[in-house]
């Protein structure tokens, strides 16, 4: 798919092969996780005391843990929980931000200032903080991060939606739909929608590997997934209290971890050039930052 | 690489100078927690006591081999069964000079049981029904019935005496009669203490403590390793092993007075059949979790007691590992295949015990889903009865075996501890006779029967003891294990001129 | 100007007011005794009915509206309340840690922004080169690690393989060097990737491009007109990466053992300490408020486009 794209357009819209590079690695990563169980020999919760905490061999590259459990089991199994976490997680953020971004765009100045002002609300949170209060009422567990996470990343969505709209409304050939009455759901998807999708993706990709880092500092404070559930967040956390007598732990979901990042962003980058979203991330950064004063009023 | 060397040199010597200019007697030791309070009648949390042990006294003393030694009571007597007569060493003073005197005592252990101060301590007098102060260093703890434990009780670190005019500011400001006196308390940072020359067991060769606190075990340990701690406590056992190699490193383990648990709801449908109990019991590979996981830093169970603990049982591997004989008891209640959750807290190390506990299940056919929630959620499950499996550990800090058996099993505690909901009124009735019984074979008798008792019935599965650990700079001398946790007994310790101290770089 | 400046303040309030109204109900949510949170296990050895008065006395009581109100009534006369763990006025704890905090972030922030503009211009002064490759490969290689393995691995070599460096704990600057440049690592992947990718933009605007064929240097160019017109949304970044990085806090503070508010809030929020925790998102709140009207002042100055209204 990404060789056609990269074939198939002119110059300026070619995908980046570092962009191809991204989706590759993403591909790759993937396509691991959906294989786990026929890639690797032992299942991920098989618990061995006898043969923990044992380094690198031809049998187990990537060593066993604590528990015994074998790393590769648990990376490749892993995959399947982290990258479902964050794809979930980021669509459930795209979707209620676009729609709130798109309601404020759309709405009257009153609705429009209330709208930002709980989007403000929510910025000007230090995340964290506000991931921790929600897993604290909801308990820790995997479901329970994501919610939280979609509630810390819907902000920004729902400002870069809402910026895309505040510009679409002032083009003359939506200002004459508007006029002539046209159904606003109509001037959402055929205009707003189009504007907003390239800083969208952008933002999407990011996002994606910003929710598999977030589930890891989860982890840390003890809030992340119900054991013997295999995160890569979690098991990178975990490995810390062998640090010094098993170093080798932290590899495998490491590795995976920053390869889940490295595609997300090289991906999101080329997507960002090809789709000529030029100018847009500054423009909308612009306005995820502060309350841009209401063009209208 | 000259230049690379070069810096080494001078960051080095710099770190030497620097250290010489601290005082070299000053131990440097960690904190896992800023604690709550240094009032011994208000802290909450172990560590806090780690540090009030030092700056205050009790009455009595846990000695070396578990018996009883005088503190601030030099004599302690029973005229009649239900007094406890303590006689006071005298010239003790407060750090800021007021005179421990019977009357001070026994406001402090006025202060203590009243509901009003919240003290986590306050049920330790709760047999005791009025105290009398007989003359200015004696003074009479008068229980409504006789109550055994209640000496045991006093070496408990949350007895501490306080000077009879604390109040709040006691909490941030503390003052103690014990070896060393409050300096500071940087919050989140540090605390520190100096050494009290006038402690009526001689002024303690140390010029201070400073306690760091340090949330980060991984933090800890490389603190530890590049010589910025003289002492770490509570080693997990794989960091533990790990310092083997350290020639400057000293490692210490010692049994401690805690034990592990797999709690049973009997209330639970299919917990309550006793054969489902056993055959987990049975499904357990106790001796391979402590040979293992905790790699001989725990002591396989012998009974529902530490073996520290007075009259504690002795059975070598009450519940030999067996699955066959668990699938066919699983079997024959009909329980096979059964769904059960496992509660756990999440601030507890227990998360890879949990994890063992589910694999071993599973291989006898159970299905066990783990449920880690924040303590007080995970409080609030386990005495509520809505949990069915859990894991969990208790002390016995006072070494008395009425300590954790009345306060887990007892039926008065069920909606409380009695997570088990476990109620035999045999059982009870053994616990209140023991608790009337002076020390000796009678009372010995009663308890080791008690103990059997949970054996079969089985409410908990002991899985393992704990044994304490800490690591210390081969610099540390002359720290003395107080049998029970969080005491380390600083007075007589010292740190060697060899310079391989910690240092404030 | 003064009048925007003032809407903007006013908008802030309320964003602050409707905020900790968010908080305040969701540690209401929370299930579980806030009591038991509170003492932890130590609860196994309290009455129940004891526990229950303890309850009353703190005044856990009252439904979250009532608590809430309470806590704006206080605030309002600046006193924000007492404790519950610790039973001192959440003002003095806020006081006490907010220090440490500060000096971290501020240190670590010009640190970041540092790094962040060297790595993301040298890029884009490179773009699609094989430099360009590799600092964005290494931007995203950071961005892929969390903030404390960062801070383990950084505390292996300096304090523990070379003993350069205090490992932890608070003191002289020599203490502040690592912590604050984990933080500033951290922190410096998202300023160098939108530095990158503004430079690039800016770079092709047509003035610029004028400016080239003009016959100015390239350097001239790549300053003059790249980086000046990239600031605005970099300083954008910046102002929101401070939320992301007060979270880094809460990690760079739990491995250096740093007393500041980020291992405060962890603790609060453990223990339902939900007067502390409020202290702590306003003090927060504020914070990033501060922040973001700094950012638009210097849009005024970068940008002569912007005009507020």
């Amino acid at each position: 798919m990404n060789a056609r794209a990269a074939t198939g357009r002119p110059a300026r819209r070619v995908l980046h092969p570092s962009g191809a590079l991204g989706a590759v690695l993403l591909g790759l990563l993937i396509g691991a996780s959906l294989l786990a169980p026929w890639l690797s020999p032992r299942g991920p919760a098989e618990v061995d005391l006898r043969r923990r905490l044992a380094p690198p061999s031809l049998a187990e590259p990537f060593g066993t843990d604590e528990l015994g459990r074998s790393t590769l089991a648990r990376v490749l199994h892993g995959g399947r929980v982290s990258l479902l976490v964050a794809v979930v997680t980021t669509l459930a953020a795209a979707l209620a931000g676009g729609a709130l971004g798109a309601l404020a765009g759309a709405a009257p100045g009153r609705l429009d200032a209330l709208l930002m002002r709980l989007v403000d609300a929510l910025l000007i949170c230090p995340p964290l903080l506000l991931a921790l209060a929600i897993v604290g009422a909801l308990g820790p567990g995997l479901w329970q991060a994501a919610i939280a996470l979609t509630v810390v990343e819907t902000p920004v969505f729902a400002r870069l939606t809402r910026a895309a709209a505040l510009v679409v409304r002032e083009l003359p050939f939506v200002e004459a739909a508007v006029a002539s009455g046209a159904p606003s759901a109509r001037i959402f998807v055929r205009h707003v929608l189009p504007a907003a999708a390239g800083s969208l993706t952008v933002q999407a990709t990011l996002t994606t590997g910003f929710v598999v880092v977030a589930m890891s500092g989860l982890s840390f404070l003890g809030l992340g997934v119900q054991p013997p559930t295999a995160d890569w967040g979690d098991m990178l956390a975990r490995a810390r209290h062998h640090l010094l007598d098993a170093p080798w732990l932290m590899l495998a979901p490491g590795l995976a971890l920053s390869a889940a990042v490295l595609g997300a962003n090289l991906l999101g980058d080329a997507l960002r050039d090809a789709l000529g979203t030029r100018g847009t991330t500054a423009g909308a950064a612009r306005g995820a930052a502060r309350p841009a004063p209401a063009p209208r009023s | 690489m000259t230049t690379c060397r070069t810096i080494v040199l001078l960051a080095g010597s710099w770190a030497l100078l620097l250290a010489a200019a601290a005082n070299a007697q000053v131990l440097i030791t960690a904190l896992p927690v800023n604690p709550t309070s240094l009032d011994p009648h208000r802290a909450i949390e172990g560590y806090s006591f780690m540090v009030t042990n030092q700056l205050y006294d009790t009455l009595v003393r846990l000695g070396d081999d578990g018996a009883i030694e005088a503190g601030l009571a030099l004599a302690w007597s029973r005229p009649e069964p239900t007094v406890l007569r303590l006689e006071l060493r005298r010239d003790v003073r407060f750090h800021d000079g007021q005179p421990l005197d019977a009357a001070a005592v026994a406001a402090s252990l006025r202060r203590l049981a009243d509901p009003a101060t919240g003290a986590r301590g306050g049920f330790l007098l709760a047999a005791v029904d009025h105290i009398d102060v007989i003359d200015d260093y004696t003074l009479e703890l008068v229980t409504a019935a006789p109550f055994s434990p209640l000496l045991a009780n006093l070496t408990f670190p949350a007895t501490a005496i306080v000077p009879p005019d604390a109040g709040e500011a006691l909490a941030r400001t503390p003052v103690g009669t014990g070896p060393f006196r409050f300096v500071s308390w940087r919050d989140g940072d540090s605390v520190e203490l100096a050494a009290n020359p006038d402690h009526w067991g001689g002024a303690p060769a140390l010029a201070g403590i400073r306690y760091r606190v340090m949330p980060e075990r991984a933090a800890q340990l490389i603190a530890f390793r590049a010589g910025e701690l003289h002492l770490i406590h509570d080693l997990p056992p794989d960091a533990y092993h790990g310092l083997a190699d350290r020639a400057d490193a000293v490692l210490v383990s010692y049994p401690s007075d805690r034990t592990s648990y797999l709690g049973f709801n009997v209330e639970h449908p299919v917990l309550g059949d006793q054969r489902v109990r056993h055959a987990i019991a049975h499904a357990v590979d106790a001796p391979l979790l402590a040979e293992t996981l905790f790699r001989g830093l725990a002591l396989a169970p012998t009974g529902p007691l530490a073996p520290l603990v007075r009259y504690a049982l002795q059975e070598p591997d009450p519940y030999p590992h067996d699955p066959l004989r668990a699938r066919a008891l699983l079997r024959e209640a009909g329980a096979e295949g059964t769904r059960l959750t496992l509660d756990l807290a999440t601030d507890g190390d227990l998360d890879s015990v949990a994890q063992y506990l589910q694999a071993a299940l599973r291989d006898v056919g159970l299905v066990v889903e783990i449920a880690r929630h924040e303590f007080a959620v995970h409080y609030e499950i386990v005495t509520s009865g809505r949990a069915a499996l859990s894991v969990g550990f208790w002390g016995s800090d006072t070494l008395d075996p009425d300590f954790m058996l009345g306060a887990a099993l007892h039926s008065r505690e069920i909606g409380a501890n009695n997570a088990s909901r476990y109620a035999q009124p045999a059982f009870d009735a053994l616990l209140a006779r023991g608790a009337a019984l002076e020390d000796g074979p009678e009372r010995a008798a009663v308890y080791r029967e008690a103990q059997r008792r949970v054996l079969v019935d089985l409410p908990l599965l002991p899985l393992y003891h704990h044994v304490g650990t800490y690591a210390k700079s081969a610099s540390l001398e002359g720290e003395r294990i107080v049998a029970s946790s969080f005491q380390l007994d600083l007075r007589g310790a010292r740190l060697g001129a060899d310079g391989a101290g910690a240092s404030e770089r | 100007m003064v009048a925007y400046l003032l809407g903007r303040l006013a908008s802030g309030a309320v964003a602050a007011l409707l905020l900790t109204a968010v908080v305040n109900g969701l540690l209401s949510l929370t299930p579980g005794d806030p009591m038991v949170a509170l003492l932890g296990p130590a609860v196994r050895n309290l009455p129940a009915e004891q526990l229950a008065r303890l309850r009353r006395e703190a005044g856990l009581d009252r439904s979250w509206p009532q608590h809430y109100a309470h806590f704006l009534a206080g605030a309002w006369r600046g006193d924000l309340g007492v404790s519950r763990r610790s039973g001192r006025p959440v003002a003095v704890e806020l006081r006490e840690r907010l220090p440490a905090t500060a000096a971290l972030t501020l240190t670590a922030l010009p640190l970041a922004l540092a790094l962040g503009l060297t790595a993301g211009v040298a890029a884009a002064a490179h773009a699609r080169t094989w430099l360009d490759t590799l600092l964005s490969a290494a931007i995203v290689a950071v961005a892929a690690v969390p903030v404390y393995w960062t801070g383990l691995l950084l505390l292996l070599a300096f304090s523990l393989a070379l003993g350069w460096l205090p490992s932890s704990g608070s003191g002289g600057w020599r203490h502040l060097v690592l912590p604050a440049v984990t933080l500033g690592i951290a922190s410096a992947a998202p300023l160098a990737r939108i530095t990158r990718s503004s430079v690039i933009d800016a770079l092709a605007e047509p003035h610029v491009v004028a400016a080239r064929a003009r016959g100015l240097s390239r350097r001239r160019v790549l300053v003059r007109h790249g980086l000046r017109n990239a600031l605005v949304p970099v300083l954008t970044v910046a102002g929101i990466d401070l939320g992301r990085m007060l979270s880094g806090v809460v990690f760079v503070e739990a491995v250096f053992a740093w007393p500041g508010l980020g291992r405060l809030m962890v603790d609060a929020i453990t223990a339902r300490d939900l007067p502390l925790v409020q202290g702590i998102v306003l003090a927060g709140a504020l914070a990033m408020l501060a922040v973001s009207l700094l950012v638009d002042l210097a849009y005024l100055r970068l940008d002569p486009r912007v005009r507020y209204r």
